[in-house]
């Protein structure tokens, strides 16, 4: 089944991409946790008709995709379940929003920017997570959540269940598999298999959750002690980072700093 | 149902991140995640059940569409309101991170729409009152597709306050409910079905592993109290979003707008379009930033594009620069 | 005359009531030694393992572990000592690196950082697995997993290692190496398994289990060339002593 192949096939890339050896991958977790929260909060902020200067904000993802060496198409395809949802909730914008605005001395729709604006909106929220995520391992995510004070207990059950995802994935694969191998021409499944052929699934998880319970507890889990701390240590660059990121999208958000460049440059040209 | 982050307000997201964040503490003291040390894997592997289960197309009987299954209410079944919350926090935010499915600012809402509902509503509502004097097969049914419908009729109503409370949209909220339940219902319909398919078979296979029933329960059960708190909170928080929703008027074109388009010539003008202009103009965050010579028709727009142009230009050279100078001094 | 480090006696264990899975197992093990739990699918032989380091609650009789009676207050003391490899790495490898995984049980264990990548560093070492230690254990293929899952359990320094199984799903070559490592193991070995070439190949002595019972416990070469003994609960001759045309070949 393709869908369930092309989940395990992204996860794994996904981490292949974070696992690399990059100078962005080594940034402190916590300094691009935060700045891909704020940076997303600071995109979810602007007017819903100022989608020049939501342009201006683009330069983190460009220079995060460029110190990444992402792929751009990567990138767009992640729009994929996005992307038709925010297109969708904006798109009685442009029937609804009947006012007109002259731009460039045409008659325009102000629907029509607050859905780009929208739709503008969406595309950098995706990308930036998508750098967070593919320069990030999740050891090092989980790590950063730690020192955000979520529970040991709740990171820890968050990285079972990305360690397991890949494991139950490509078992529901082969199960799927088996079944459409000896039911021709059938898309998903029949109506009679749903029970058994999921339930059989859980049931298996649940003793594959009793045989992890079990390697856990002969190596000590449950004993008390400390989470290994300063696995990441915090260096000047990681400050230097967080400050000259959080500065710019700071101005780019509360400045138009592209009108002004703009007329500066104009003003030079002519 | 994934919401995006396009589509929350940070005030919106923030409310919700707090809502889910308290639900999520209390759960976690609630299971005792510390001590009892068995919960922690069963819930993540748990977790990688749902999220791969609910990857299986199932075919709806009479159509040629497939159906999916619906993991907040299964989960509560097996684990219980509280452990079925945290496992679904573990599943969402795997799809928001590896999948870009639903968006990392959002999670807070998404957490509530689906895991709040889903496990809470859904467990303690439907499950557990219905599960008092024991399993019976008609009953599992019944309140699967009960649980599934009710909880993602909750959900879906929840998207439709949030995006309108964020003000994205132009959609009055009772439109965009007209669309959303409808289809949510029909989801709900199949995605109960196929839970309850499950559950059944788990019934008749482990019986001992459906949480709730006459068989002694474990940790993790709500007291009435903390019932009544957590439907008080939901209910709060409802009536929180419905007041935000109402009032955030119909502000017609923002400032913003004017400097996009220049001189912007407004045709919808009116007294109550000019009279929210000069609140806006009066709360803006940011003086006006007129240029002489630049007021022409869409003068700041073009100067917003050339400078913009600039900036990616610049910020393209200068990660190239730095590359650039990275490898040479790592060679 | 050595330490006695397993110290089994009359012991019955069932998972429901009135239907034993073991019924009276007595078996003794001492320092440096190292058996093969042999016997059908089936025969108890993963059961009586876990029962060894306190999976499993409610048993009759009495195990000791280097005199240390297996209860609940004792678990972590036994624990630290003995060393479980699974027979399905998948479950025993729970973290997503391989460093991750063997550093776990010693962190668990409160050791300081260094002392942990120490152990890790040794335990890679004795596996020779060192190639994988930053390798997510997702891309690991099962040979790779196996080694993994013991250099998890190696970082603990156990007096006593107890494998479930361990040559499943091996190929020759990964098959070949997991007996030079057992083999360069010094200390006690119980392992359990229905391979009987690999028991051949790494045990001195064999303890045939059947249907709940232990039938026969003495030197494997004699217990593992009884063809009779062999074939009358379940098992057949070793591979390598059954040759093509049915004769005898020495190995």
């Amino acid at each position: 089944m393709k869908g369930i192949d092309g989940a395990v096939y992204e996860i794994h890339g996904m981490a292949a991409l974070a696992a690399r050896d990059k100078w962005i991958n080594r940034i402190h977790p916590l300094v691009k946790l935060l700045l891909t929260l704020g940076y997303i909060g600071a995109v979810v902020s602007f007017s819903r008709y100022d989608i020049i200067g939501l342009i201006g904000l683009a330069v983190y993802p460009v220079a995060g995709f460029l110190l990444g060496d992402l792929s751009l198409k990567e990138g767009c395809r992640r729009m994929r379940f996005v992307l038709p949802l925010v297109c969708l909730t904006g798109l009685p914008n442009l029937f609804l929003d009947r006012r007109q605005v002259l731009f460039w001395g045409v008659k325009v729709g102000a629907g029509l920017f607050s859905m780009l604006t929208l739709a503008g909106k969406g595309v950098l929220t995706v990308f930036a997570s998508y750098i967070l995520i593919a320069t990030t391992s999740l050891d090092k995510l989980c790590y950063a959540l730690r020192l955000l004070h979520v529970p040991r207990a709740l990171v820890t059950q968050f990285m079972l269940t990305y360690r397991y995802v890949t494991v139950l994935l490509e078992e529901a694969g082969r199960m799927v598999q088996a079944y459409t191998l000896r039911a021709p021409g059938q898309k998903g499944i029949r109506f009679k298999v749903w029970g058994s052929l999921t339930g059989l699934l859980l049931l298996r998880g649940m003793d594959r959750a009793e045989n992890v319970y079990q390697s856990m507890l002969l190596r000590g889990w449950g004993t008390d002690y400390g989470y290994q701390k300063g696995r990441v240590p915090l260096r000047v660059w990681d400050i230097l980072y967080f400050l000259f990121w959080a500065g710019i999208i700071a101005v780019f958000s509360l400045c138009p700093v592209l009108p002004i460049l703009g007329d500066l440059i104009g003003g030079i040209l002519i | 149902m994934h919401m995006a982050d396009a589509l929350v307000s940070p005030a919106v997201a923030g409310t919700m991140y707090a809502c889910s964040a308290a639900a999520a503490a209390y759960s976690v003291r609630q299971v005792r995640l510390d001590t009892d040390t068995k919960k922690v894997p069963v819930m993540g592997v748990m977790g990688a059940f749902v999220f791969a289960a609910q990857m299986i197309n199932f075919t709806i009987p009479g159509t040629g569409s497939s159906g999916h299954l619906c993991g907040g209410m299964l989960l509560s079944a097996l684990l219980g309101p509280c452990g079925g919350f945290l496992t679904m926090i573990g599943v969402l935010l795997i799809q928001c991170l590896f999948f870009a499915d639903g968006g990392l600012l959002a999670l807070g809402c998404n957490i509530w729409n689906m895991a709040f509902y889903g496990c809470f509503i859904g467990s303690l509502l439907i499950w557990k009152p219905m599960m008092k004097k024991g399993f019976t097969r008609g009953k599992i049914i019944a309140a699967s597709v009960l649980g599934c419908v009710l909880t993602l009729q909750m959900g879906a109503f929840s998207v439709v306050l949030e995006t309108t409370a964020s003000g994205v949209t132009e959609l009055p909220a009772a439109a965009f409910a007209a669309v959303m339940q409808p289809i949510h219902l029909a989801i709900g319909l199949v995605e109960g079905l196929i839970t309850a398919a499950v559950l059944v078979f788990v019934y008749e296979a482990r019986p001992e592993l459906l949480s709730g029933g006459t068989a002694p329960e474990r940790k993790g059960k709500l007291s009435f109290r903390g019932t009544l708190t957590a439907l008080g909170a939901a209910a709060l928080i409802t009536a929180g979003l419905l007041s935000l929703a109402a009032s955030s008027s119909p502000d017609g074109l923002e400032w913003s707008m004017e400097k996009v388009a220049g001189s912007a010539e407004l045709e919808a003008e009116g007294e109550l379009w000019q009279r929210a202009e000069a609140v806006q103009e009066a709360t803006a965050m940011l003086p006006d930033y007129g240029f002489a010579g630049t007021q022409s028709a869409g003068g700041t727009a073009v100067s917003g594009i050339v400078g913009a142009a600039a900036v990616l230009l610049l910020c393209v050279g200068a990660c190239l620069l730095f590359q650039f100078f990275k490898r040479r001094k790592g060679t | 005359m050595s330490h006695i480090r397993i110290d089994v006696d009359d012991l019955f264990f069932g998972y429901e009531k009135e239907n034993d899975i073991l019924k009276g197992i007595s078996f003794h093990a001492r320092e440096s030694e190292s058996v093969g739990i042999i016997g059908e699918n089936g025969a108890g032989k993963s059961t009586l393992l876990k029962l060894l380091v306190g999976l499993y609650g409610q048993y009759r009789g009495c195990i000791r572990i280097e005199d240390i009676p297996v209860e609940k207050s004792t678990l972590s003391v036994i624990r630290s000592r003995i060393g479980y490899v699974f027979q399905d790495s998948e479950s025993q490898l729970f973290m997503n690196t391989v460093y991750e995984d063997i550093a776990f049980a010693p962190r668990n264990y409160g050791l300081p950082e260094q002392e942990v990548e120490k152990r890790v560093e040794r335990a890679l070492k004795m596996t020779g697995a060192e190639r994988l230690k930053e390798k997510q254990i997702y891309k690991l293929s099962g040979g790779e997993k196996k080694l993994a899952a013991i250099a998890t359990v190696l970082s603990m320094t156990p007096d006593i290692l107890l494998m479930d199984e361990p040559s499943g799903a091996l190929d020759p070559q990964n098959r070949r190496n997991l007996i030079r490592i057992l083999n360069s193991f010094g200390h006690l070995k119980v392992i359990a398994s229905h391979d009987l070439d690999m028991v051949l190949d790494t045990c001195q002595r064999a303890v045939l289990m059947y249907r709940g019972r232990i039938v026969k416990d003495g030197p494997a070469e004699e217990i593992l060339t009884d063809r009779e003994l062999l074939e009358a609960h379940g098992l057949e001759l070793p591979l390598c002593l059954q040759g093509r045309s049915g004769g005898l070949r020495k190995t």
